[in-house]
Formats: C-alpha cells, sequence, structure tokens
C-alpha cells in the first residue's frame, strides 16, 4: 500500500486535528496499513505521556507479535506476577505517584471488547481476587477501556483491566474521556514524540525493537 | 440491609464523595432511613431512572446523576447482597456482569468507553455509595465543547 493510498483512507471530518499527524505517522512507519484504516489508533498514541510509552504502544501497533507488552512478557522488565490460562496479572510499566498500579490482560492479542469472552472476565476476577489477597488491596477502582479510543482515554489496544488503588496520600482522578484542548495539548506532545523517534533512526529504529531510559521517564 | 447503629455511614454511604445539590438531598434522605439504596428492596424506591435490565445478578440502568461529559452513563448494581468487593461475587455473577456490558454496546450502539467498577473502603474509592455497582460511561467526544471525564479515587 502506497503512502498516497493510505493518505486517501483518512476521516479528517471525523477527527480534523489528527490528520496531520496521521501523515506524519504514516510517513514516519513508512508502508503500516494500521493508520489508514482507524483514527483510533491515533487516538491511543495522543494519550502517551512519555515518550518510552508512545514507542511501546507504537510498536505493539506495528507488530503487535513481537513487540506488545502484554503477548511478549520476556522483553519487558516487569513480567506478569500471576496467570491462569486465559488472563495475566502484572504491575502497571507506568505507574503514578500515590497508587498502586495493576494490570489484568487476556494472555491471547484481543484488542475488541467483543473478543473478550465471559471466560475472560471470570479469569480475570479470578486473578483480582489473588490479587486483593496478596497485596491487601482494601479499596480503589478497576477500569477497562473498549471500542474506538476517540470515546475514553487508553493508551494500549491490547484489551486491559487497570486496577488502581490510592494509598490515601493523593487523590486521583481516572481519565475516562478527552476533552478538545486535552487532544490539542497531547498532539503538540505527540508531534515532538515523532520528532524524537525519526532522530533515533525512525521506522528501522522502531523494527529493531532496541530500547532505552528517555529522559522523560 | 437493615440500619446497623455506629457503621451505616461509612457502610452505605459516603456523602463526602457526593457530587450535587440533588445527590446530596436524597443521600442525606437514605441516610435519615438507616438503608442502603442500593440494596435489591430499596434500589427502585431511591433510584428514579427506569430499569433498562433486570438479571438474577444486577440491575442495569442510567446514572441518576451522570459525570459531566458523558454521553451514556449507565449503572450496574449487583442486587444478589451488600457486598463492596467483586470477589465476593459468583463467576456466573461476573459472566454476567460481562453479557450486561455487551448488551449496552449493542443496544446503544456505543463505539467506544470505559468500563468502571469501584471496590472496598470508600476513604480510598471516592464512591458516594459502597454497595457494589459498575459503571459504562461513553465520553462525549463528538461535542468540542464537552468536559473531561474524570472519576475521583481516593
Amino acid at each position: 500500500m502506497t503512502q498516497t493510498a493510505l493518505l486517501g483512507t483518512a476521516h479528517p471530518e471525523h477527527h480534523p486535528s489528527a490528520y496531520p499527524l496521521w501523515k506524519k505517522l504514516c510517513l514516519l512507519t513508512a508502508t503500516y496499513p494500521g493508520f489508514g484504516r482507524i483514527d483510533s489508533d491515533i487516538s491511543y498514541l495522543m494519550g502517551c505521556s512519555k515518550l518510552k510509552q508512545f514507542v511501546s504502544t507504537l510498536r505493539s501497533m506495528m507488530e503487535p507479535d513481537r513487540f506488545c507488552a502484554f503477548c511478549n512478557p520476556a522483553m519487558v522488565d516487569n513480567p506478569p506476577i500471576f496467570e491462569n490460562d486465559l488472563c495475566a496479572l502484572k504491575w502497571n510499566d507506568f505507574p503514578k505517584r500515590g497508587l498502586q498500579m495493576l494490570l489484568i490482560f487476556p494472555k491471547a492479542h484481543l484488542t475488541g471488547i467483543a473478543e473478550v469472552t465471559p471466560d475472560h472476565w471470570a479469569k480475570a476476577g479470578e486473578l483480582f481476587q489473588k490479587a486483593c489477597w496478596e497485596f491487601n488491596l482494601t479499596g480503589g477502582g478497576i477500569v477497562a477501556r473498549f471500542g474506538d479510543s476517540r470515546f475514553h482515554a487508553g493508551t494500549m489496544p491490547h484489551f486491559h483491566w487497570n486496577i488502581i488503588c490510592p494509598d490515601g496520600s493523593v487523590e486521583y482522578r481516572a481519565p475516562l474521556s478527552k476533552t478538545e484542548p486535552d487532544r490539542e495539548r497531547n498532539y503538540k506532545r505527540l508531534l515532538g514524540m515523532i520528532a524524537e523517534v525519526k532522530k533515533l533512526g525512525g521506522y528501522e529504529w522502531l523494527r529493531s525493537g532496541e530500547m532505552r531510559d528517555f529522559p522523560d521517564d | 440491609m437493615e440500619k446497623k447503629p455506629g457503621v451505616q455511614r461509612e457502610k452505605y454511604l459516603n456523602l463526602a464523595h457526593a457530587r450535587t445539590p440533588e445527590q446530596i438531598a436524597l443521600m442525606q434522605k437514605i441516610e435519615k432511613d438507616g438503608v442502603c439504596p442500593f440494596c435489591a428492596e430499596h434500589f427502585k424506591k431511591y433510584h428514579p431512572k427506569p430499569i433498562i435490565k433486570e438479571t438474577p445478578w444486577w440491575f442495569v440502568t442510567e446514572n441518576m446523576s451522570p459525570y459531566q461529559g458523558t454521553k451514556h452513563h449507565f449503572i450496574l448494581v449487583y442486587k444478589k447482597k451488600h457486598v463492596s468487593f467483586p470477589s465476593e461475587v459468583s463467576e456466573a455473577g461476573i459472566t454476567d456482569l460481562f453479557k450486561l456490558v455487551a448488551f449496552l454496546i449493542k443496544k446503544y450502539e456505543i463505539p467506544g468507553g470505559s468500563f468502571f467498577m469501584r471496590f472496598g473502603e470508600s476513604k480510598y474509592t471516592g464512591g458516594s455509595v459502597s454497595h457494589l455497582h459498575a459503571h459504562v460511561i461513553m465520553g462525549d467526544a463528538d461535542d468540542p465543547k464537552h468536559e473531561a471525564v474524570r472519576v475521583k479515587l481516593g
């Protein structure tokens, strides 16, 4: 698929601010067709607040078999703690101060809630119960985002449940959707991240799988 | 669940986390009544919105005080007994919850959104009602003036 063909499938009327960004992503990722299909992918990337998170999410979209952090536990420093036949549980790679943050996710690369079965929910519940006992979780929230990411605040296409437990020292507000000013701010942030990745070698560097510590991490 | 002196405020309601004057007024009345407003025997008395669907485990209805910035805001209230942890719900109840989320997505043609459930002690959850319930929320992204949806935890 050519870049011209990719550009022709955009829907700027649905998300005007995404269009130039989307074009830049196409150029960055060469012929990867995913970004030509759905604006939702861009919205996931716009939610990434750190360069390492952006690189991880972008790679997982390009080649989930190789780079999805949930599908490839060996490639991350923070592997699952518990698992059963359908789901796994791990600490969040990008924790926030004052919070215990865990993730429960299907072991298969499921990106749509329609792919997640009742059995997945039951097995996720099993892991949640285990985490409550193991980590003495006395209160918090469970957040899962689904579908088109323009309507939520997710940053990772692989379906997952966030377990968020404040320690009482902070008042946390979990983002469930974003506003146009949020998008504009995130858009500018993402342009900067794209420029950084281009400096590192762009598409070839992304495909190499090399990771490094970035100043903002 | 009936009143148990001395513990009902922490057990059922946390007025500090109420968001609207209407919600505070209703919660003050409920507190006087000394009951859990989400327990099955009281739910319909205090919740003015119609029940969209009811199963042996859950009530599904619109939130009477939807979060600002939402296009859809549904709540799914556990009806078997008064619990505050999802681990107290049977496997059948959990799978039923999933089916109800899928039902809402299909019925209301929700293209994307969030599932949210608080659990445990309200001082950590930011919730106003401790009885286990889940939210299904869709942000109103089509409205350029919509508010960001951020739910309080802790």
